[in-house]
């Protein structure tokens, strides 16, 4: 691996991946009117939080990462008008995304709370007659929009580095010009999203969570199932490309990231969370202990399918 | 599940910590799966190009500095050379730090020990580091509007064949200030007509269209050099192929598309005053203006001699001569505006002429004005 692409890019890809994801989830929960069912949903109101504060740490360690950002953040504005470049894409989504996920977490915050509401709107009469629901349905909506452009950037960003990186700049078919990185970062995105928001949490907060949606288990089951079935097809457009493609195939199945990728991202993350929802269905819930787990697997595989595939990329062969 | 005595946002604050255990646990199990793994040396593939910013502060401390290079180099001239601003570590290139290309040693204040082993041109001795990630540029420059040998280059880098051209050659000053992209700074043609010359390869510089995408299409008409004369700007023009007639002058000092049409030119003959001046006389449009105007000179310079006036006028001859055309021709006007009374030039002299008379009776056209019939 070479020395520029340690953890750091890794750790920000993740975090803006995991913050889109849960948003996308909570949104879902939202917009069908399940949020609505019942007096409290853990899904929402973590989904809605987290995802503002976790991508704005990831975009601080974005600009953290670039270097130049450090030194002379003043260079950040030139990027807003470079229409050309994928960067400038991101920065407008991910300008544009914080604060209506932050907005978005507030306003579910102050709809589990509504006695704090009532004492800000007191304070601020402009806010006493605001529609409350309709502001958040209209972030929710909004918002939805930026994370899955925040999901899809996150795989952008690596995938744009073009012929220099096969690995990264792998189609999701042989010769069907559809880049992999983007599609596959969203899917994880949402996997990772659901882990947080649905498994850990709800199971934490609610442990009947499972009785409450049906099929929860199967849709889980599909994006894991997807995020596999993706996975494999990288390892088979990279390999059918040959010289560095193939050989960063090779070091995530069979050299040195293996154990990263068989224990860190395939165990944790897509067998045991797959294997436990299948119960999850045949049991008709989950066990506790089931849910935390698979909720963390996801979680931590996430951050260790971003990290192997950094780390696995090769120059080309020559 | 959730102890019911914890408030509700306790949830939020225990996915958090999720997010990092999640960053805490990977950072300590990668350590540990790739312990677990067999280190595998990857299939050789390309030189690999090292992140040596790090391990380039001792270059940096004497290059970045004039007065540590003025205190070690051997003449002014190699401080000039050697010196590098520090404003190029910010530079992408810059950024992988002066060993990654140069080698040496970045990690000692000896010169020698500094310098053994140094690679002054990267390009001449390790180019395939340089198409590690350039192996995809564009023969066209559609914005330059150039033609340039990279697909060549790099097909002669990849098959080990010889190339007498290094990348280096037109992009020397990339990681050292010079950005060969934004166009700030621009190649003069002077450093390629210089290298040519050098290699022997002047046979290759006879037609411009081998490097330049010509924006004008007259290549049935015109080759390049017939008009554009500088080796450093296509402004400067020099439009021989023009009649002597309007290559000098007034005419010299305006630019081509004055009076021609961008870019492909109206026509290349066949001009006429009238398409570009407006007439400041009665005088019909197909006259020929250069029979009494020098033409690119100054329209107030007439010839009057070009008009045989004699015929027109008897009275063309002696002091009339001399005067200038607008003192007979009043605003402009060369016919049917002539004013043929003597009065409206000449005062009648009341002491020696007959008012019952006409000025004509008695001055003759061929005789002076004293000599009276």
């Amino acid at each position: 691996m070479q020395e520029v692409w340690h953890w750091l890019p890794a750790i920000y890809l993740f975090l803006g991946g995991l913050g889109a994801g849960s948003f996308l989830v909570a949104a879902a929960v939202e917009l069908t009117g399940e949020r609505y069912k019942h007096e409290f949903c853990p899904t929402t109101l973590v989904g809605s939080t987290i995802a503002g504060p976790v991508v704005a740490v990831g975009a601080l360690l974005l600009i953290v990462d670039l270097g130049a950002g450090v030194r002379e953040p003043w260079r950040i504005f030139y990027m807003f008008t470079k229409f050309s470049s994928v960067m400038t894409w991101g920065i407008w989504i991910l300008s544009l995304f914080i604060p209506i996920a932050f907005l978005y977490g507030f306003l579910e915050l102050m709809e589990v709370y509504p006695d704090v509401w009532k004492k800000i709107a007191g304070k601020l009469g402009i806010l006493k007659n605001l529609p409350l629901r309709r502001v958040k349905r209209f972030s929710v909506v909004a918002g939805s929009m930026l994370a899955v452009g925040t999901g899809i950037y996150t795989g952008v960003l690596i995938s744009a580095i073009g012929p220099a990186m096969p690995l990264w700049s792998a189609d999701l078919w042989p010769g069907l010009p559809v880049p992999m990185m983007p599609i596959l970062f969203l899917v994880s995105a949402v996997s990772t999203g659901m882990g947080l928001t649905i498994d850990l949490s709800a199971t934490i907060a609610l442990p009947e969570v499972q009785r409450r949606f049906d099929g929860l288990p199967i849709i889980h089951m599909a994006a894991i199932g997807l995020e596999a079935i993706l996975v494999g097809l990288l390892l088979y457009s990279a390999n059918s490309l040959g010289g560095a493609g193939a050989a960063s195939a090779d070091i995530m199945v069979t050299g040195h990231m293996r154990a990263a990728f068989w224990i860190g991202f395939v165990a944790i993350g897509l067998v045991f969370p797959f294997v436990v929802h299948a119960y999850a269905i045949g049991a008709g819930s989950h066990s506790p202990i089931s849910g935390i787990g698979s909720g963390v697997g996801i979680v931590v595989a996430g951050l260790f399918l971003r990290y192997i595939i950094l780390a696995s990329g090769m120059p080309p062969v020559l | 599940m959730l102890p019911s005595n914890w408030p509700r946002w306790s949830i939020i604050v225990i996915a958090l910590a999720l997010v990092g255990f999640s960053i805490g646990a990977a950072l300590l199990l990668e350590p540990l799966a790739q312990a677990m793994s067999p280190q595998v040396t990857p299939t050789p593939t390309v030189h690999r190009i090292e992140y040596a910013l790090q391990v380039s502060q001792g270059c940096q401390d004497c290059h970045f500095e004039k007065t540590a290079l003025e205190a070690s180099a051997e003449s002014r001239t190699d401080v000039k050379a050697a010196w590098i601003e520090r404003e190029s570590l910010a530079m992408v290139h810059g950024r992988l730090g002066c060993v990654t290309c140069h080698e040496g040693n970045g990690q000692t204040d000896d010169k020698a020990a500094a310098h053994e082993g140094l690679i002054a041109d990267l390009t001449a001795s390790r180019p395939r580091d340089c198409i590690a990630c350039h192996n995809d540029l564009p023969d066209l420059i559609p914005g330059d509007r150039l033609r340039v040998p990279h697909g060549m280059v790099i097909d002669r880098i990849l098959n080990d064949a010889p190339c007498d051209v290094y990348c280096s050659d037109c992009h020397g000053g990339v990681g050292h200030g010079f950005d060969p992209v934004s166009g700030e700074v621009i190649c003069s043609m002077t450093v390629c007509v210089d290298c040519h010359a050098e290699r022997k390869l002047e046979v290759q510089m006879t037609d411009c269209d081998g490097c330049h995408i010509g924006v004008h299409d007259v290549s049935t008409g015109l080759t390049c050099d017939e008009c554009h004369a500088s080796l450093e700007t296509w402004s400067t023009i020099d439009a021989v192929i023009h009649p002597e007639l309007v290559n000098h002058g007034k005419h010299a000092e305006i630019s081509c598309f004055e009076c021609h049409a961008w870019p492909n030119f109206r026509d290349l003959h066949g001009y006429a005053c009238a398409d570009c001046h407006v007439q400041g006389h009665d005088r019909p449009a197909d006259t020929d203006c250069a029979k009494c105007h020098e033409i690119g000179v100054d329209w107030q310079l007439t010839n009057p001699a070009a008009v045989d006036h004699t015929e027109l006028w008897d009275y063309h001859q002696g002091a009339h001569v001399a005067v200038d055309c607008r003192g007979c021709h009043l605003e402009g006007r060369y016919l049917g505006g002539m004013d043929p009374d003597c009065s409206s030039c000449h005062a009648l002299n009341k002491d020696t002429c007959n008012e019952d008379r006409t000025c004509t009776d008695c001055h003759l056209s061929d005789k002076s004005w004293s000599d009276v019939q």
